[in-house]
């Protein structure tokens, strides 16, 4: 490629690398009215819980951080309730439990005396399984329960997760699962036919097998699988549906989850979509299932709402609050530099081209990461340096083999050619190897593993098409610059000894 | 005469050394588990409302706090402002709560004497609004289904990972390759429950999938640079203990291209990361040690005796079929 040639296809190259690190990575005033700003796309990409969370839009939404509340099982109330209620040490309503953090209801959870029922210890410890189970179904980067006080729980989730409060409320109902049939939509007004009221009163789970989350064709729905039993009453309580408008609640807990009109008698499982997306489908769908499973009606409530930055902390230097994201950035900022020089150092202007290739490498992760999405976290850190090494390196290899046969007298052209046909299976069965890994831990996996093995999907993908095509064309182009190809990489000829 | 590098001499050594760390890994993590950052730990949490806020007193009610906690001795590992939001929009109530997190070997009573003083010291300090103070104990509960799940993944990945090494580069170093994989997972998980190095609930997965790959890209670079080795003709006069020992000490450089840049990466990213992220990048180095030292040590000792079968099976096929031919001939 001529010099003239060169010249424009790098400036080109350079445009568009420097347009996807600005639209990525800076943000800038947009209408010169102060208020208004782009925001790049690392800012909208998802961040885990433990990293520090970015406010975006004017309706001031959160991305990154946590949703945290408590959760209190019936009789148990926080202290700032307590006084809140006008309550006094010598009210003989709660007993103070944990040096007064948390107040218990004297007769409904200590009977009497001053410390918990064994009962009630019983009923926390299954309604504690119950919650570990359907927060632990949701698959979410970054849940956490933690029992708070002896008696209450405090629950975390990654605020990237669309159905985060959803899941608080839904997660706290706790009982038995009934479904109430009736011609008004107020639940208040139906009756209930599952489970059969009466002497032979048999559980749920003799009418309900499950509730589960499906997807058809992108629509996202739950199915909740009834018993032959369950399906004979369904039929024969919706046999009026034709004529008139029934309307079917499915309830957890006296707690209304789905709640749906029927306009024809119904003879299968429910299959119900609408408004969900997968998260909320699978909250839903949860609640169900777990309350099948587990038996217990110690009802919980939720406490207040709380959202909570990165819980990998931060640190202030002066009036500057860097979150645990903003040291990431300063660290690979740090890594990149020192990687430029040490390329420029060793492989002269030829440093460039690997520059050029990791910065499209870059962008193109964070355009992955926030359109997949991918969700920043531990994980996709990880995922991110090993592959960002990968990359690097695999380009480092290539540049010595080429480096090698150079010196022993081909021609530089001819030595590029030779290196890379000498590091390409290397090169090739490293990639598709950490590929083939990454890919089945992303399927099968779940939370962060899961998310690891997605970020390493793509980040050792890019890095075989930046190292193996990219790295190799820029190299092409920026060489056409140098009359000198050699000095210009660096590269020296081998000394031959003369006999004579 | 130069000392060659009989790797499958140590065999029994390297074995037993992986075996033993294994076994007191596993006694350990059953009866203690693993460290784990934030089993227990103890909040002081200071609820306070708008007028706080706008009356711009947070500063002086945190200074206020922090006093207290001098006064009893009580030093913070972590402090962080929450904001509550209301449950039907999920926006702003402007109210806050400022969390105080403290070790868990602070005393119960201590905490609940320091939240009593913080309240008393918050009142008579008049920052307007309400002002609610609590002391409280949190035990962190693990779920369990992402384990089983992770070590199925681990164990299907690999398996199909060494598949491709088998067809690229053999089967004797497909099997010694699953063999690494499979012992710096399990010794990088008994490190981390030896060692007792604190992790976060969700890291000894990530550092078993992080060994995983560190283990498969170690043996690849060993794979190749075999390959390489054994068609050179001076290696075929060789015995595999000779062969193996010969390439592997002559790969360290070649190994060194990549994990050299992947310890000086974590290292660096450690040390400019928050605490809280400090925790999860430097014990990166650990699944990287372990695999230096499967894919230098172990792994060449396991590979020779594979190698000297599957070579003994060649050279009886190759005899086979030569006495067949030479059979056909006559």
């Amino acid at each position: 490629m001529g010099r003239i040639k060169s010249a424009i296809v790098l400036t080109l190259i350079t445009l568009i690398i420097a347009v996807l690190c600005v639209v990525c990575f800076v943000p800038f005033p947009l209408g010169g009215d102060g208020i208004h700003y782009f925001n790049p796309i690392i800012n909208w990409a998802d961040k885990t819980s433990d990293l520090g969370g970015y406010q975006y839009g004017e309706d001031a939404g959160y991305l990154g951080g946590a949703y945290t509340v408590v959760l209190y099982p019936e009789g148990v109330i926080s202290a700032k309730e307590y006084h809140d209620n006008g309550e006094t040490e010598n009210d003989t309503e709660y007993v103070p439990y944990a040096n007064g953090s948390v107040y218990l209801d004297k007769e409904e959870v200590c009977g009497g005396g001053t410390e918990p029922t064994e009962e009630f210890k019983a009923a926390f410890a299954t309604q504690l399984d119950c919650l570990k189970e359907r927060f632990s179904r949701l698959h979410a980067e970054g849940a956490t329960l933690e029992v708070r006080d002896g008696y209450t729980v405090r629950a975390t989730l990654p605020s990237s997760l669309d159905a985060s409060v959803a899941a608080f409320l839904y997660f706290s109902y706790m009982g038995d699962v009934t479904v109430l049939y009736g011609t008004s939509s107020d639940a208040a007004s139906a009756s209930q036919v599952i489970p059969e009221t009466g002497k032979d009163a048999k559980p749920a789970s003799e009418y309900i097998k499950g509730a589960s989350m499906r997807t058809n064709v992108g629509t996202v729905f739950v199915e909740v699988d009834f018993t032959s039993a369950g399906l004979d009453i369904l039929s024969d309580a919706t046999s009026g549906a034709a004529d008139s408008t029934g309307y079917l609640f499915v309830q957890v807990g006296g707690e209304t989850v789905i709640n749906l009109s029927v306009s024809e008698q119904i003879h299968d499982n429910l299959y119900i979509s609408g408004s969900y997306t997968n998260d909320s489908a699978r909250v839903v769908a949860s609640t169900i299932d777990t309350a099948l499973d587990y038996e217990g009606d110690l009802g919980m409530t939720m406490g207040e709402l709380h959202h909570t930055d990165g819980s990998f902390g931060s640190v202030t230097l002066g009036s500057l609050t860097l979150t645990a994201l903003d040291l990431v950035y300063i660290a690979f900022g740090v890594l990149f530099v020192a990687m430029a020089v040490f390329f420029l150092i060793r492989y002269g202007l030829l440093g460039f081209a690997n520059i050029l290739s990791y910065l499209l490498f870059l962008p193109l992760m964070v355009l992955l990461y926030w359109s997949v999405p991918i969700t920043i976290g531990a994980g996709s850190i990880a995922a991110f340096a090993i592959s960002s090494v990968l990359l690097c390196v695999s380009n480092a290899v290539a540049y010595e083999a080429a480096r090698k046969e150079y010196a022993v007298g081909k021609t530089i052209a001819s030595s590029v050619k030779t290196g890379y046909k000498k590091t390409f299976w290397h090169i090739f069965d490293l990639h598709i190897a950490l590929v083939i890994v990454a890919l089945l831990v992303y399927l099968i996996a779940i939370t962060e593993l899961s998310l690891f093995g997605l970020a390493l999907t793509f980040g050792v993908a890019l890095s075989g098409i930046c190292s193996l095509l990219v790295n190799r064309f820029l190299w092409y182009v920026t060489m056409g610059l140098s009359k000198n190809p050699g000095k210009f990489c660096h590269f020296k000829r081998e000394e031959v000894e003369d006999d004579d | 005469m130069t000392k060659r590098f009989l790797p499958g001499k140590l065999l029994p050594v390297w074995i037993a050394v992986s075996a033993v760390l294994i076994a007191v890994g596993v006694v350990l993590f059953s009866i203690f588990g693993f460290n784990y950052a934030s089993p227990e730990k103890k909040t002081v949490e200071i609820g306070y409302d708008a007028i706080v806020f706008i009356e711009e007193k947070e500063d002086k009610l945190a200074e206020e706090c922090e006093k207290v906690f001098s006064q009893n001795d009580l030093d913070y590992t972590e402090k962080r402002t929450d904001t509550e939001l209301d449950v039907g929009y999920v926006s702003e109530t402007g109210n806050y709560l400022l969390v105080y997190t403290f070790s868990k070997d602070v005393s119960d009573e201590k905490l609940a004497k320091a939240a009593e003083d913080v309240q008393k010291a918050l009142d008579s300090a008049a920052l307007g609004g309400t002002i609610s103070v609590s002391a409280h104990t949190l035990a962190g509960e693990q779920f369990h289904e992402a384990s089983w799940r992770a070590a199925i993944a681990l164990g299907v990945a690999a398996i199909v990972a060494l598949v491709y090494v088998g067809f690229r580069f053999g089967w004797a170093n497909a099997i010694t390759g699953l063999v690494a994989c499979v012992n710096d997972v399990l010794l990088t998980l008994s490190l981390f429950a030896i060692v007792r190095i604190p992790v976060y609930a969700y890291a000894p997965l990530l550092f078993a999938g992080i060994a995983a790959v560190f283990s498969v890209v170690c043996w690849l670079i060993q794979c190749m640079k075999m390959r390489e080795n054994f068609k050179d003709p001076s290696f075929s006069s060789l015995t595999a203990q000779e062969a193996v020992g010969l390439s592997v000490a002559g790969s360290w450089k070649f190994a060194l291209c990549f994990l050299a840049p992947v310890a000086a990466v974590f290292v660096v990213l450690g040390i400019v990361a928050s605490n809280g992220a400090r925790l999860f990048l430097l014990p990166v180095l650990v699944p990287l040690a372990v695999s230096v030292y499967s894919s230098f040590l172990l792994a060449p000792a396991v590979l020779v005796p594979i190698k000297s079968k599957f070579d003994k099976m060649k050279s009886s096929r190759k005899k086979y079929v030569g006495k067949k031919k030479a059979e056909a001939e006559e």
